[in-house]
């Protein structure tokens, strides 16, 4: 039972505050002493190794210019090889091996750019995060946690969102899309597709209880950023003066996968955050589509976005209430 | 995991229930907190858009006109909430007319006091007000959240300034008692109700006190971007000055795990993961942050990261030494 639940027996019953401390004890509502414990032990080893990793990188920002060449890569190069060795000697699913494994592929981020910066190599920030996704890969497969997990994929999300949103030239990716002549809002579908791929694969490693994605929020994760991209994509389609052709290409394949996603969502019948997620983004899409191209002056377009949205939220939040209702059943019967 | 039939009857047996009781109805607010993030930005959205609708049609011009108009959107907002307590739409379309409405009281007393420690203090008390009036669990919720927002920047207006130019040389002292005058009532405030959760739960405050908790818990999480929202467009101010608030979001980060240990007593990954979210942002935060040189930043992350260590191991011995012992 969860708190909400406990709140409406409690107030329904109209319990004595000593009958709640007795439902709050038989519930297992709040955490014994040893589970808390165990849990602030986990919270100081996290913070401690982020910690001494944001140390680390704030040291090299700022004595750049101090350390030498040499000195500086020697640093680095040393955090790396460190946490790698104190990951073998303690390998994953060892806290130790996981956390060593976790400084190591931020100490990777802060190598790269060390990299970029004495060479001046004319990379573009985006290929710095890519690098960093892509020799992170190693790590993540070794840590076999979720956390290391849910890092990289904040890491290759940002390398997408520079490249896709900044529309750089240069660097590989850019010589991969360069022949790319469709509209630039067809092409934020890429980066839904390659996060819609790492969701599938995280719900994949989840039934297949592959510990680097054992915990449910990681596939969620990354359908937040399908979802991000695909919301994106479509309010760029619609970006005046007017829809080209390829952007309409663009909203209609947005529609084709966020429809997709609710279809199978209604399959499973185990999860309405995929409709959830939907809700959102074609709220947003349609507000921003009505906000542009209604026509309106600025009195009517207040009063009929204020409408939309009450409605749309409305019936958002019942529909998804009730479904989640009706599986919380199915599942319990 | 037991469940409301079995609880019901344990505590039948244990006689702390009386004998007729009937079950209990569907829950009134089980909503996920992410259909809660959907609903509310929409009708965060829809706030702003009556507040142009209705600034545009009447053009209140007069501070009283724009009061008027915030007191007539907040006491709408209030009818729909008491009418029909069930219905999605009214909960929407009040929740849309109450952040217009306050809205405007911000417009009004920002124009009637030309104080930003002033409004934010003012605002802080009307929000208090909204938590305990208002008949709707998710916009005593937003109250319990907005009157933090509103006490931390009444504090820190009323404190250094508005002048982004106001980031002068602040000592050590200043800076951390600010942050701790802003912060530790609220931690307090929920070290209190978590502490006494099964008396107010049996109580008539429960609506009220649940709501206040969410809120404090997620504005302890977010703290200081909204204790300090002008600290990070300084970045053409000179490094020479020492301005001890730099340490804010560092505190900040601090006060989000706090939050997230308090979140974890409730079973609540949904704030704990509010909680690590606002951890790692602080951070972020505290790199940009003028006022202290990037090699005192790291030495202070390094101690606090020995530390940290220092604390868990510590932890991790005495309840290895506790097991043993019992």
């Amino acid at each position: 039972m969860n708190r909400t639940e406990l709140d409406a027996f409690v107030a329904h019953h109209r319990l004595s505050a000593e009958a709640t401390r007795v439902a709050l004890e038989l519930t297992s509502a709040r955490p014994s002493g040893v589970e808390l414990r165990s849990f602030l032990v986990k919270v100081l080893q996290l913070a401690g190794v982020l910690s001494l990793a944001a140390g680390l990188v704030f040291f090299i920002a700022a004595n750049w210019q101090a350390i030498g060449v040499t000195g500086r890569f020697a640093l680095i190069q040393g955090v790396v090889v460190a946490s790698v060795a104190l990951a073998l000697w303690k390998p994953p699913p060892h806290a130790l091996g996981r956390y060593a494994l976790l400084m190591a592929f931020i100490a990777t981020g802060a190598l790269l750019a060390l990299f970029g910066q004495t060479y001046q190599t004319g990379a573009d920030v985006y290929e710095l995060f890519l690098t960093w996704a892509l020799l992170g890969v190693a790590f993540v497969v070794a840590g076999q946690w979720s956390v290391l997990s849910a890092a990289w994929l904040i890491v290759f999300n940002v390398a997408l969102l520079l490249f896709f949103g900044g529309r750089p030239e240069g660097g590989w990716l850019w010589a991969v899309f360069f022949p790319w002549r469709g509209n630039e809002s067809l092409l934020l579908v890429v980066p839904a597709l390659l996060n819609l791929s790492l969701w599938a694969l995280a719900e994949i490693g989840r039934r297949a209880q592959w510990a680097a994605c054992s915990a449910h929020w990681l596939a969620r994760l990354a359908l937040v950023g399908a979802f991000g991209f695909m919301t994106w994509a479509g309010i760029d389609a619609l970006a005046p003066p007017s829809m080209e052709g390829s952007a309409g290409l663009a909203l209609f394949v947005v529609l084709v996968l966020e429809t997709g996603l609710v279809i199978h969502a209604m399959r499973l019948r185990n999860d309405v955050f995929p409709l959830a997620l939907t809700a959102g983004s074609l709220i947003a899409i349609v507000t921003y589509a009505l906000g542009v191209h209604s026509g309106l002056d600025d009195l009517g377009q207040a009063l009929l976005l204020a409408l939309w949205l009450t409605a749309s939220s409305t019936i958002s939040g019942r529909v998804l209430m009730s479904l989640l209702r009706e599986w919380r059943q199915e599942e319990a019967a | 995991m037991i469940t409301a039939a079995e609880l019901k009857d344990e505590l039948l047996r244990r006689r702390l229930l009386e004998p007729s009781a009937n079950d209990v109805p569907a829950a009134a607010h089980d909503r996920p907190w992410f259909i809660s993030v959907v609903l509310g930005a929409s009708g965060w959205l829809a706030g702003v858009c009556v507040l142009v609708f209705v600034a545009t049609l009447f053009r209140p011009e007069s501070t009283g006109a724009i009061a008027l108009a915030g007191l007539v959107l907040l006491a709408a907002a209030f009818g729909l909430y008491a009418v029909d307590r069930d219905s999605q739409f009214f909960d929407q379309f009040a929740l849309a007319l109450s952040i217009a409405g306050q809205f405007a009281f911000v417009w009004a007393l920002y124009d009637a006091t030309r104080s930003e420690a002033v409004t934010a203090a003012l605002i802080c008390a009307l929000q208090i007000l909204l938590l305990f009036v208002m008949p709707n669990f998710f916009a005593k919720l937003l109250a319990a959240f907005f009157a933090c927002c509103a006490w931390a920047l009444a504090v820190r207006f009323g404190w250094w300034g508005w002048s982004v130019e106001g980031t002068r040389e602040e000592a050590l002292g200043p800076a951390l008692i600010g942050w701790f005058v802003v912060w530790l009532p609220v931690v307090g405030a929920l070290h209190a109700l978590i502490g006494n959760e099964s008396r107010w739960m049996a109580g008539a405050a429960q609506t009220i006190a649940r709501a206040a908790l969410i809120g404090l818990l997620v504005s302890l999480s977010l703290a200081t971007w909204i204790s300090e929202p002008l600290g990070s467009l300084t970045f053409w101010e000179s490094h020479e000055r020492t301005n001890w608030m730099a340490l804010w979001p560092l505190l900040g980060a601090i006060g989000a795990l706090v939050a997230a240990v308090y979140a974890f007593q409730l079973r609540s990954r949904a704030l704990i993961g509010i909680a690590s979210v606002g951890a790692s942002l602080h951070i972020g935060q505290f790199y940009y942050l003028l006022g202290l040189s990037l090699l005192i930043k790291s030495c202070i992350m390094l101690a606090v990261g020995v530390l940290a260590l220092l604390a868990a191991t510590w932890l991790q011995r005495r309840g290895s030494q506790q097991g043993a012992a019992t």
